[in-house]
């Protein structure tokens, strides 16, 4: 199973759309995907009906081990897709931890999500590189770092690159598949030199080539809760994420 | 204009990058780094408390070993009287297990207990202790019962208090009680504790 913990270290950077729509895209390939929302605030469980909404996910499976994984995990239409939510445990409860407060009930969470026979485990944290995120982060295999293409977005790299350093120490064997812009808009200057700024710092193993633009379709979905596949003229969107997906693999399964 | 560049130094963040890309250090993995209690688990004490080494006690004191009752030691004095129950069913539930409750803490100088019910709720709270909740529903969920013998399970939670762990199957289903004690519970005490608590919450089924 490959885990990857979507993770960044300020908010409203795309990290729930990414998470959707990436997870959707492993899923369309026919692996099985679980996609795990960790992010109090993020959107993933808005897709849920009302009553689903109430049901137990990852804050409730972290603060008690006797939930059953069976009560938590949500299917979808798409047999491949299965999603975790939230939850009704507070997050204040959990994620106001310090680092390693968590550690051990997230492992054991991903290795049920193993044992079940998922392929793929997508993990929308909480923004920030700390508390749960950063037990999530040490959880999995590898970690995925959405950036805003423009330049006050650009200006917080140092700090995220110092925030997975940190926890590389503490989990020598993540895989930082890198930076994945978003918000990209090729009309506006400022955010093309976001773009360019970031290739030439970055090494090339840090960037992900696929670029995630500003669309409103996505602002539609993401604030559905929904992949942006389902939605009406949606399907172009698909390729996006195809093309993310291709390149996720490539670093994880090298030929 | 630049963006980026009169805001970054860029020869930090070429450094920070090379550094994440770097091959990984060989991890070191230690024995039950999942597990969370290991032989020095302090539980939810303090965290300037430093950790218990096994060799700072001398043989017979070390901590028992948990999931197991302590044998009785030979000069081990006998286990404490039962408490007496009423068993008119005039008092409530809750007053006889706060009833229960003071007897642990008269008989085994408690500090605190508490008992939850199958799915983990509290039946008989103790304030100061809601954070072991938690660990006492792990270790009775991990507890395997020795065909003929009531067992507990404990775990050292600070200096000189072990949470001990004993599950007991009730007509209302299972309970578990968790109480904070200056030391584990041979198997003749369990006995009588878990027959009380039996008692306390089912009385007149015998």
């Amino acid at each position: 199973m490959i885990s990857i913990a979507v993770s960044s270290q300020k908010g409203g950077v795309g990290k729930t759309t990414v998470s959707i729509n990436l997870a959707h895209a492993f899923a369309r390939a026919g692996l099985r995907t679980l996609l795990v929302d960790a992010d109090p605030q993020g959107s993933v469980g808005l897709s849920l009906t009302r009553q689903s909404r109430l049901l137990s996910g990852f804050y409730d499976y972290l603060a008690d081990p006797g939930i059953p994984f069976d009560k938590i995990i949500v299917p979808t239409r798409l047999e491949t897709f299965s999603l975790v939510a939230s939850g009704q445990a507070g997050d204040y409860e959990v994620s106001g931890g310090p680092t390693g407060a968590n550690l051990s009930r997230v492992r054991s969470f991903l290795r049920t999500v193993e044992a079940r026979g998922f392929d793929v485990c997508m993990i929308d944290t909480p923004a920030g590189l700390f508390g749960l995120t950063a037990d999530v982060i040490c959880s999995c295999d590898s970690v995925l770092v959405p950036q805003q293409a423009e330049p006050l977005g650009i200006r917080s790299v140092p700090k995220m690159l110092e925030g997975l350093n940190r926890l590389r120490v503490i989990h020598p064997g993540l895989v930082v598949l890198g930076v994945v812009l978003t918000m990209v808009q090729q009309d506006m200057e400022e955010s093309r030199d976001s773009v360019a700024a970031l290739r030439n710092l970055l090494p090339d193993e840090l960037m992900v080539h696929t670029l995630v633009p500003r669309d409103p379709l996505f602002v539609k979905a993401s604030a559905r809760g929904l992949p942006v596949g389902v939605m009406e003229e949606g399907e172009g969107a698909n390729a996006v994420f195809d093309a993310l997906r291709a390149e996720i693999e490539a670093k994880l399964i090298p030929n | 204009m630049d963006p980026v560049e009169p805001w970054i130094d860029g020869e930090a963040v070429r450094r920070l990058a090379r550094q994440l890309t770097a091959p990984p250090r060989r991890e070191q993995k230690q024995p039950g780094d999942d597990a969370g209690f290991g032989p020095g688990f302090e539980g939810f004490i303090t965290s300037g408390s430093a950790p218990i080494e096994a060799d700072r006690y001398p043989a017979e004191q070390a901590p028992a070993k948990p999931f197991l009752a302590t044998p009785p030691a030979a000069d081990a004095p006998p286990p404490p009287a039962a408490p007496e129950i009423d068993e008119s069913l005039r008092e409530p539930l809750l007053a006889r297990l706060d009833r229960y409750r003071e007897w642990l803490v008269r008989q085994l100088d408690a500090r605190g207990a508490f008992v939850l019910e199958r799915d983990g709720e509290p039946v008989l709270d103790d304030p100061n202790y809601t954070k072991l909740h938690f660990l006492a529903r792990s270790l009775a969920q991990a507890y395997r019962p020795v065909k003929g013998e009531i067992g507990n399970v404990h775990v050292k939670v600070g200096a000189e208090a072990y949470l001990v762990v004993v599950p007991v199957d009730t007509a209302f289903g299972r309970l578990v009680l968790g109480a904070v004690l200056p030391q584990p519970l041979d198997a003749a005490t369990v006995e009588v504790v878990a027959d009380s608590l039996k008692r306390a919450a089912e009385p007149g089924r015998r």
